[in-house]
């Protein structure tokens, strides 16, 4: 049950993190209108030449379903890998894990203003706040995703 | 709805200013106890408490409350002129976190 909950947890954790990152790029890398729509073989023009809006009700969505996975999963973390980390003195590892629990739930405390900013504001007011509240929700999806695998895997790399 | 989401700002900034001073000072709603799967409001002797959810919802409870004083002030008081300042509070945050961790883990 376990490792279909990872799974899941797993899966929707890449959907939110090519939302964001797209949703991010798109609004601190605009690619110039005429290089958009010129360029059909540039891979990178046309990953920012999004409309950053569209992606924000689904962050909001699948940022609240991989934080639900992951607190479902996370009594079993608390009982099979933390102990097993504690064993082997595995410090860096422990805290880099918990810098994740507080990185998740400074996210989803985030989500009503980053939903705000994008939805309830004028596109053209409060541009930087936007800019930088949906950096901010990026960093805690890519740092969540990183830690986790790394968490994951940790065996196969040792403490 | 209209005016409920002006709160929206409001309640983040406050459940993410709020959340880990909830670490910090120990102030855990409730734990719950995986091994004995039981979420309690009472210190348990079953040991290897998981605070997690528990910092959480005393983050939400003062982000309710915060939002609630917010919502009766008149409109005057408007918060909307300090939005452009809200990302201060968030990355002052991670920072604690990251001193939070350090101190719990890495520096003995």
């Amino acid at each position: 049950m376990l490792t279909v909950l990872l799974i899941c947890h797993l899966l929707i954790a890449v959907a939110l993190l090519g939302a964001i990152t797209h949703q991010t790029l798109s609004l601190w890398w605009s690619p110039a209108p005429a290089a958009a729509g010129a360029g059909k073989t540039a891979f990178f023009t046309n990953y920012r030449a999004v409309r950053a809006n569209v992606y924000t009700n689904m962050v909001v969505i699948l940022f609240v379903c991989v934080a639900l996975f992951g607190s479902l999963l996370y009594p079993g973390y608390r009982l099979t890998i933390l102990p097993f980390m504690r064993s082997h003195h595995a410090t860096l590892w422990g805290g880099v894990f918990e810098m994740k629990e507080h990185i998740v739930a400074i996210g989803l405390g985030l989500l009503p203003l980053y939903w705000y900013l994008w939805k309830k504001v004028v596109i053209s007011e409060h541009v930087r706040i936007r800019k930088i509240i949906t950096a901010i929700l990026a960093f805690c999806v890519w740092w969540s995703f990183l830690d986790g695998h790394l968490i994951n895997n940790i065996k196969g790399f040792g403490p | 709805m209209k005016n409920l989401s002006r709160l929206f700002p409001v309640f983040s900034i406050a459940f993410v200013f709020f959340y880990p001073l909830a670490d910090w000072f120990n102030l855990a709603l409730f734990k719950y106890y995986p091994t004995i799967n039981t979420f309690s409001f009472v210190k348990n002797k079953a040991g290897n408490a998981i605070q997690w959810y528990g910092w959480m919802a005393t983050a939400l409870i003062f982000a309710l409350i915060v939002s609630a004083i917010y919502a009766a002030l008149p409109p005057r008081f408007s918060a909307q002129r300090a939005l452009d300042l809200a990302w201060i509070v968030p990355i002052g945050m991670l920072l604690f976190s990251v001193y939070i961790v350090y101190a719990g883990w890495w520096a003995s």
